[in-house]
Parts: structure tokens; sequence; C-alpha cells
């Protein structure tokens, strides 16, 4: 693995389902990259492609229904695609980790959380069963649980949403893992809780030079964690550049439409949302142009009639649109 | 198209007959039972404890907490699908707790309700249009079927739907359309009042928004009041006149929206309103957090005192052991703290504890 190469690359993902209503195209050709220690946000509605783009990085696409398609994944100089089910192994838990939005659904619960996070570090790392629990002991502390030592023996029905998403936490940290895949890691929270979870993610990414991919629906909550933000929209990506110039300077008419959706906390209470009108495409039926076209306020003729490519707009800045939302015109 | 609702009055807040409901200290217990053989109630679980407020003509006020917090018991008491263990909800001068059931249901008519998951609500077995037809038939409002007809294609269309989709079934609808055919069956009975719990939680962000403005329209039009519950303080003040924020069943602050989001006085609505994110990276690197530090207890044994205190960080030896009354401290904004002069005269910085985990910027 050479000096300048990216913890994580991704070209051309291509993920699709087969359903009873057809072949579902959920991720249709991302490529982005994701250096060591960076922050990067993945943002979109239900159904854009958001999680299937990052289960497909751990090899996790429901099987045989979902299948990859078409692309690569390199990670730590690994082709992923080409890895045995038993080196995926030795990847997964050990150099990525992932939690997700439901902790209680992720968790074993017929097996007390220290149990569980023993388990994992036993399984990677070889420690044997005491070294294991000193260890997740320590993690438990580490992500703010009170108590540590008695709270591992307690099962995940005994602890609260923001304590079992901390033991979640705990769990997927325990190896070191150079990237954290976080599905959604405080939807599920109330906002008080959520904040703590957040900044306790911010807290371990710093402290653990731990590169972070955040997969949430919520722009807001992108902005205080993230370096690098894309958009996606119906499996592609339309927007990706740094958080700052995203939200300064957003130019993709989805992600507008986004920002213009989200409610205020301060300024003139009485202006409207400008919500986007009607709903995603079917994503059975792709349209060929613009997947947003039909709800854009800009739209073109041209955009119905081919995608427009993924396009510089400015520094380190890209957007999959044919107009200057600023204009209104053709770029 | 004829009314469908009692016209818009004037501005709401200023009626002449005092308000449209009046919910005067509701409480809600709900029994903890043991045992099988002897059954014995070994304790309550305290909902809601004491809230009392006021809601007047096409005004919207916000009930805003966290989960458990007892917000959507209150809507449900209200709306006395809940008996409420005892206080008072006057609603239009009656007071629907010493009402018998056929009487409650004269009244429940003008009042009606918007769920959270509008998969759930909404009968998959019935086409949208006998949804919509539904409660014209429980309350005795309908004419010949035509009229009936055209009163649900007219709701169809009030809410930004086709009228076509009356002989369609729920799945064949998304969440948001789903929402709006809710919304519509609400509408039927010309209600004056409409409880909305989480309304928009399920929804994706765009869809949201639309539900948001469909519900601001419908009350610019139809002059409906609301009760707006829910967890998330950005929706809550874009559609609220006024916000009442509850905490393990009681109110700790309430104030004009126009208030309470630049001048929050509770310990616990500022915690809430610093852990909002905001879509600016600008704001979210120069922000400073109130962390709050534990869970929220439990409602069947709640602290002493001030029942926020255990997690407040600047809690002092009064608040466990002297419940602070809600006191009006400004017009229309009361605070139920003992300390939230010297909390606002020092800027709103917790101070560091002594155990050694002060609030940290973030």
């Amino acid at each position: 693995m050479s000096v300048a190469e990216p913890l994580l690359t991704v070209q051309d993902l291509e993920v699709q389902f087969k359903t009873d209503e057809g072949i579902v195209r959920a991720v249709n050709g991302i490529s982005y990259e994701v250096k060591a220690g960076a922050s990067v946000g993945l943002v979109g509605e239900s159904g854009c492609g958001k999680s299937v783009s990052s289960l497909a990085l751990m090899r996790l696409i429901p099987q045989p229904a979902g299948r990859i398609v078409n692309g690569r994944i390199r990670f730590q100089g690994n082709d992923m695609l080409a890895l045995s089910q038993a080196e995926m192994r030795e990847i997964r838990g050990k150099h990525i980790a992932m939690i997700f939005q439901d902790p209680m659904n992720s968790l074993n619960p017929v097996l007390t959380i220290g149990r569980q996070i023993d388990e994992a570090q036993t399984l990677h790392l070889g420690v044997n069963a005491k070294e294991a629990r000193r260890r997740t002991i320590d993690l438990l502390d580490i992500v703010g649980i009170p108590s540590p030592a008695d709270r591992a023996n307690d099962y995940p029905h005994q602890l609260s949403g923001g304590m079992q998403q901390r033991a979640m936490i705990a769990m997927a940290i325990s190896c070191q893992p150079a990237l954290l895949i976080a599905d959604e890691p405080s939807t599920a929270l109330d906002v008080t809780i959520q904040a703590q979870v957040i900044e306790l993610l911010a807290r371990l990414r710093r402290d653990l030079k731990m590169a972070v991919i955040l997969i949430t629906h919520d722009l807001a909550l992108v902005a205080g964690f993230c370096e690098q933000v894309m958009v996606m929209y119906a499996g592609y990506v339309v927007e990706s550049a740094p958080a700052r110039e995203v939200f300064r300077n957003p130019r993709h008419p989805y992600t507008l439409g986004l920002m213009g959706s989200i409610p205020k906390i301060t300024g003139d209470r009485r202006a409207r949302l400008t919500a986007i009108p009607g709903a995603p495409p079917n994503m059975v039926h792709l349209p060929p142009g613009c997947p947003f076209a039909a709800r854009c306020p800009f739209v073109l003729e041209e955009c119905r009639a081919a995608l427009p490519a993924l396009a510089s707009v400015g520094l380190n800045h890209l957007a999959r649109c044919i107009v200057d939302v600023k204009t209104g015109k053709p770029r | 198209m004829k009314p469908v609702a009692a016209a818009a009055t004037s501005t709401p807040g200023q009626d002449q007959n005092g308000p449209l409901l009046d919910v005067r200290n509701l409480v809600k217990y709900f029994p903890i039972v043991r045992g099988a053989i002897i059954r014995r109630q070994v304790g309550s679980v305290r909902a809601v404890d004491g809230v009392s407020f006021t809601i007047s003509a096409g005004e919207t006020l916000g009930l805003v907490g966290e989960s458990g917090c007892g917000k959507t018991t209150t809507g449900s008491a209200i709306m006395q699908l809940e008996r409420p263990t005892s206080g008072e909800v006057i609603f239009a001068g009656r007071d629907l707790v010493r009402l018998s059931r056929e009487q409650q249901r004269a009244v429940r008519r003008q009042m009606q309700m918007i769920f959270q998951d509008p998969y759930g609500s909404l009968n998959p077995r019935m086409s949208v249009g006998k949804i919509i037809e539904e409660p014209l038939l429980v309350h005795r409002l309908y004419g010949p079927r035509s009229e009936r007809r055209d009163r649900v294609h007219q709701l169809l269309e009030l809410v930004g739907l086709s009228a076509t989709f009356a002989v369609r079934y729920p799945h064949e609808f998304s969440g948001g359309q789903r929402q709006r055919i809710a919304f519509a069956r609400a509408l039927a009975v010309q209600p004056s009042f409409i409880v909305c719990d989480e309304p928009v939680s399920a929804l994706d962000v765009s869809i949201g928004a639309q539900i948001i403005n469909l519900l601001q329209d419908l009350q610019e039009q139809l002059g409906v009041a609301y009760l707006f519950i829910s967890h998330d303080l950005k929706v809550v003040r874009q559609v609220s006149h006024r916000v009442a924020v509850m905490y393990l069943g009681k109110i700790v602050e309430t104030a004009p929206s126009d208030q309470l989001y630049p001048r929050p006085l509770h310990p616990y609505t500022r915690a809430l309103l610093s852990a909002v994110p905001v879509a600016d990276p600008e704001v979210e690197s120069k922000r400073r957090r109130v962390i709050l530090t534990g869970d929220v207890p439990s409602p069947a044994n709640p602290p002493s005192g001030c029942r926020f205190h255990p997690r407040c960080p600047w809690a002092q030896a009064r608040c466990g052991a002297e419940e602070p009354p809600l006191t009006a401290v400004d017009r229309g904004h009361a605070v139920a703290c003992h300390f939230w002069n010297d909390i606002e005269a020092a800027g709103g910085v917790p101070p560091v504890r002594s155990n050694g985990h002060p609030a940290k910027p973030t």
C-alpha cells in the first residue's frame, strides 16, 4: 500500500436487488475516497441508497436478491470484492466496524453486553478471556457508561437506548478499526441523548484516529460532524463537497430543496418551508434523465433526456446538474 | 368550495369567550400491578402529573419533550382516549371529564387526532373514500350518498390529493400521501381542534416539509386550532404560536415561540435547544452545548423536588427538596425553576461541577 493511497476507494459501485416488481437499482455508480482519519457524511432520504452502498463495503448485501453488479472497492490496499469469505470476516469488525440505528436489534438479547464485547476481542485480537474483560470494562468507561464493571454483566434490555448505543460503540471500537461506518447512529434517540452520542463519536474519531462514514437523513447532523459531505438521491451521488461548501454554496437543486425543508431554529418563523414537491422516483423504473427532474424547480428539457454527469463546479465540489442554481440557466 | 370548518376568526389568542381548550391540572397515572393470583397495585407511573394550559381558536400550541415525558398521554387524555386520573379538560366551555360517553361523542366531533404512524392509522381494508367517509357516518352527518361522495372528493382536494384517489387503498400510497389522507379524515367532521401527535416524525425531511406546509395552510383556511406534539424543536418552532416544554410529566416552561427560542430560561429547555443540530458548520463549530449527563429517570419513581435536578448542571440543594412552581416571568412566559434568574444573569454558562464534569463546549 503506497503512502498516498487513501484508506478506502470506491469506484463506480452499482448494487441491484431482484424483487417481484423488477430490478431495483439501489446504487447506480458511486465513487468516493475516504482518507485515514477523515469524516465523511452520506446524506439522503429513505431509499436513496446510502445504507446499501455502505453495506456493500462490508459485503453484507443480502444474498441472493442483492448483487454488486459493478465497481471496485479498495480498502487498505485490498481489493475487497476479490477477498474470500474468511478474509472478509477478518476485516469486518477488526478493520471496519459498523453501528446501526437500532441498538436493541443489533445486540444479542440473551448475552450480557460484556460477553458480546469480549467476544469480538478474543476472536480478532487473540487475547484471553481475562484480558478481554479488562479491556471491555475500559471500553465501557471510555464510551461513558457509569460503573462499567457492573454494567458489563447487564443484559441489553437492562440499559436505556442511549446506553445501548454506547455499548454498541464500545464493541465497534474494541479492535481499534481504521474505519467506522455509523448508519443513523442517533436517529432512534432523544435530542439530548443524540447530542451525547455524536459528541462521543467525534471524540473517539480524534482519539483513535479512526475514519468515520456517517450515514444520516439529517443534513444538520452532518454540519457539525463531517469534513466531507455527499448528498445521495435515487442511488446517485448528486453533490459532493467539503461540509462548509455544501452548506454555504449548495449547487444541486435537491440539496437546496433539502435545506429549504428543514425548519430553522432562528430567524423569521413566519416564512413557509420551501418543500420539495412530489416524491422520489420508483427505483425499478428510474427515468432515463436526471432522477430529480420531476421534482426540480430548475428543470430544463435536456434534464429529462440524459443523466447529467457528476461535474466539477468548484474546488473539490462536484454536482450532478446542468443548471447553475444561482441563475437558473444552463452552466 | 364551501367552507369545511368554521371560518378563521381574528388573530389567535384573542377570544372574547375564553380559550377553546382549557386544560387544568391534568393528571394521568397508570397503575403498576403485580401478582398473578391476588392482583395488587404496587405503585403508579405518573405519566402526566398536573399539567395546565390553554389553546385559543385558530392557535397552535407546541408540546415538546423527549420520549416518556408524557406529551402523548397528555394528548390522549385531552381526547378522552385515556380517562384522566384527575383534572379538567374544558373544551368550548364544557368539562369533557364529567360528560357521559354519549355527551362526549357530540363534543368529540369538534376534536380530531392525527397520529405519527401513517401506516398503522389507516385501515388497510377500506378504500380511501370509505376511510374519509366513516367519520361522517359515525357522527350521523350523512346526507344522500352522492352528497357524501362529493364531500369526500372535496376533502381529498383540500389536502392536495386527487379526487380519483377515493377508490384506491392505503397500501397504494406513500407515507406523506397517507398523512394527507389522515388529515382529510380528521377534517371530514369540521373540527375546530386537532391533536397532531408527531405527524411528521415518520416522514422523510422533504415530505415532512410538505405536511408542515399543509398543516399551516389548513389552519389559515379553516381556522382550526392544533395541539402539536413533537420531540423536534425545529418543527415545533415552525408551526407553533406558543410552546410548552414537558419533562417527566410536568410543564417546565411555556412561552410564545418568538420568546422561547431566543430566550430559553429553564435549564432543560436550554439543554434541549443547545442539542438541536443546526445545518450550518459555522454555527456548529462555535456553539456551546449544555450536554446533560444521564438518562431521563423513571416516571414511576420521579426525583424529589424539581424533577430535573439530578441532570441539571445548575442544581443546588434547594432543587432536591422543594419543587419549583411554574411562575410567570414575562408576558406569556412562565418557567418552573428556582434559579432561572441567576442562570440567565450568568449568561447560561453551566458551572464546573464538583464531580469534575463541566459542560464542555463542543
